[in-house]
């Protein structure tokens, strides 16, 4: 079997001892794994054990492209991170755009695994064969942009294309992020925390060589399709123009925009806050990543006495718009944005950091925290100034920063009893911005998601919802490519059914394979409708040989999911953990889905039949025939004495 | 009769006159996808939501009385 895609080779670089060693991995390996989340998920599984805390000398944090990473693929310029996770203390992952991937694989490699602790700080710097463990002590401490100018300098290519955590990385702050280009993240699960515990600060990498693919010339037809008839696409439009945050004033006038930490779903100044707003005022220009014509970036600037915001940190996307705006009260698109570019300085998830300073507002709101505790910060919900002065206090582990650095769960053991209700997590990880009251697929995604509250488990369900006229139902479906699994009913976004547990795991198996093939939902199915799932089965085919299907595909999307469960059950994980917040079990107070909640009871039962769906077990533990239907029989032997 | 219709967001892209917000002569009984019909919107029917007086409805939903009809886009995530 001949390898195309791939490049074969896997770089193991250990920090302890210096130690720098390539692994060969055979085809048959990328065949079963394919890349990304799987391929992390092979290494963690077999070589990072269940008593390992995450910021122990035998973590590993690993970077892993696809076999389609760096070809001409339109969002084919992902990459995963993965390692045991600081702020869940279970399965970590967090993927990027941009261009560290494709860089990566020019430069040889499928996926760099780093063990061990480095004394003093250090980067890793990749050129081809080359590679190099270099002194970073004079980096540490600095902000990422300082980083990456001085990186570049001394390295003296500015082609050089590399991932870093920033200062809050180095404190520990256990949900401090991996940036690549100062403006694309890994945003999620605090890997930068992991890197800042093995004192390794970036990883800068250069490569000249290409990805060979099988058929470069379909691929290139494809991309030439794709970058000539995007923008008549519904989606990819309203993308390319307004950003991710192309929905704020939708969401509001549907009741499910999140704020005031999750309290309510309407927010007065959504307007002042939207993709729409941003594009009018401060939007300097749009950027966007390897190999994509979408463009979907923002990149702003604002240069007042008062106030700079400046532009080599990009914009703000719609979760960081949403966290750090309406779920803070926030309604000045200005301290939004400046907000967004602090946590770039810093290196913090804008997820996280909003949930848990919105965690923080409502405790001192409701007279759980005193202004005392807040150094005399008045940090009530829409206060500008206490809002960015506490983003700092977090990223510098300073006075109650130092609690908050350890996300809203931990804070709020440490806030006491009646502090817990107001932390919005999920397997102690941070609601994203998506009101899950109103989206029940969402919510169950929430709730079983391996990486803690997650809003990429599965397309959201107002794509499935009837709202059309109710004789073509059948071509409303048509267009999320869901008949293809044989799902030809609307199902209500406010339903936890049967039938939406049975869209929820297909639409999971497929949003897991772009975890897998490290492609941006955001240009495929059924997000945004360009690259459909037929184009996808031919692409792999094309770039890597293989003769493949629909269904091959997913079972690959499957076998991660399955993968990073059994990675959390090896943790301690048990069926107990896959709860939601309790706020989602109140009736929502306003806007057009007002008195909506989730039943408790029917969130169980859905859990109870996902399982079942899975071929888990009555604990959520992953089935001895189901290992092996997927083809990852070997964690049969590390499951059992859990069943 | 006179109903409000408004549209969110980059809807209003979608609409050939532009209209954003404004005001409509309809008979009782009409339904949003006749004035939809009306307005020059017969593209993309599923990449919105309606709400006829800020209540969830569909496009076949017909219009008895004096209503606001509000067009949303389809929000999905990430």
């Amino acid at each position: 079997m001949e390898l195309y895609g791939a490049t074969g080779k896997i770089l193991r670089i250990n920090l302890t001892n210096g130690d720098v060693a390539v692994e060969k991995q055979n085809p048959l390996f990328y065949r079963v794994y394919m890349g990304g989340r799987n391929i992390a998920l092979y290494y963690l599984i077999n070589e990072v054990s269940s008593k390992v805390d995450p910021f122990d000398n035998e973590n590993k944090i690993i970077f892993a492209t696809s076999v389609i990473t760096g070809t001409l693929i339109p969002g084919s310029s992902r990459f995963t991170v993965a390692a045991k996770s600081p702020l869940t203390n279970g399965y970590g992952e967090a993927e990027a755009g941009g261009w560290w991937g494709p860089e990566l694989k020019f430069a040889g490699y499928d996926a760099v695994i780093v063990e061990g602790k480095s004394v003093n700080p250090v980067y890793i710097w990749i050129c081809n064969d080359k590679v190099e463990i270099r002194d970073a002590a004079y980096l540490w401490g600095k902000e990422t942009g300082e980083v990456y100018k001085a990186i570049k300098e001394e390295l003296g290519d500015s082609k050089t294309r590399i991932v870093q955590i920033g200062p809050a990385g180095e404190k520990l702050v256990r949900f401090a992020n991996i940036s690549n280009e100062l403006i694309h993240f890994a945003g999620r699960t605090g890997l930068g925390a992991v890197m800042g515990s093995k004192k390794l600060r970036a990883l800068a990498v250069r490569g000249t060589g290409e990805v060979v693919v099988k058929n470069k010339i379909k691929i290139q037809e494809y991309a030439h399709w794709f970058a000539k008839n995007r923008l008549l696409s519904p989606c990819i439009k309203p993308l390319s123009k307004l950003g991710t945050s192309r929905y704020v004033s939708a969401l509001s006038k549907m009741g499910i925009l999140p704020t005031k930490n999750f309290y309510q779903g309407t927010f007065k100044g959504a307007e002042k806050i939207s993709g729409e707003y941003l594009a009018e005022s401060i939007l300097k220009k749009t950027e966007g990543c390897y190999a994509c014509p979408v463009r979907c970036k923002r990149v702003v600037e604002v240069d007042k006495p008062e106030l700079v915001i400046e532009s080599q940190y990009g914009g703000p996307e719609y979760e960081s718009v949403a966290s750090l705006g309406s779920n803070c009260g926030i309604d000045d698109i200005e301290v939004v944005c400046k907000a967004n570019e602090l946590c770039a300085r810093y290196g913090m998830d804008t997820i996280s950091t909003g949930v848990t300073i919105s965690f923080a507002m409502e405790c001192y709101e409701k007279g759980i925290i005193s202004k005392e505790q807040l150094s005399g910060l008045e940090l009530k919900f829409g206060n500008s100034d206490a809002f960015l002065k506490i983003i700092l206090m977090i990223a510098n582990r300073e006075g109650i920063g130092n609690i908050l650095a350890e996300g809203s769960y931990r804070a709020a053991k440490q806030f006491g009893s009646s502090a817990e209700k107001y932390a919005m997590t999920v397997k102690k990880q941070e609601l994203p911005l998506h009101e899950g009251r109103g989206k029940w697929g969402v919510a169950l995604g929430y709730a079983v998601s391996p990486t803690g509250a997650d809003h990429l488990q599965a397309a959201h369900d107002p794509w499935f919802e009837q709202q059309g006229d109710s004789s073509k139902e059948i071509d409303f479906i048509d267009i999320t490519d869901m008949n293809l699994f044989g799902i030809i009913e609307p199902i209500a976004a406010t339903s936890l059914s049967p039938e939406k547990v049975r869209l929820f795991i297909h639409l999971q198996y497929l949003w897991s394979l772009h975890n897998v093939l490290d492609l941006c939902i955001l240009v495929s199915v059924p997000e945004s409708r360009m690259i459909k799932l037929e184009d996808l089965v031919k692409l792999v085919g094309d770039v890597t040989g293989w003769k493949t299907s629909i269904w091959d595909l997913v079972k690959a999307g499957e076998r991660g999911i399955t993968m990073a469960r059994a990675f959390n059950t090896l943790s301690g994980f048990t069926s107990n953990d896959d709860i939601l917040p309790e706020r989602l079990h109140e009736p929502l107070p306003d806007g057009p889905l007002k008195g909506t909640y989730i039943d408790k009871k029917s969130l169980t039962d859905a859990i109870s039949l996902y399982y079942e769906m899975m071929g888990w077990d009555i604990k959520g533990i992953p089935n001895k025939g189901k290992l092996i239907e997927l083809g990852i029989g070997w964690i049969n032997k590390l499951l059992s004495k859990y069943r | 009769m006179k109903i409000r219709i408004k549209t969110i967001g980059y809807l209003k892209d979608y609409f050939t006159n532009n209209i954003r917000e404004g005001e409509i002569e309809i008979k009782p009984g009409t339904t949003v996808n006749d004035i939809l019909k009306k307005l020059g919107v017969e593209e993309h029917l599923s990449s919105f939501i309606v709400l006829i007086n800020n209540k969830i409805a569909n496009l076949d939903t017909p219009i008895e009385k004096e209503a606001e009809i509000v067009l949303v886009p389809k929000v999905g995530g990430g």
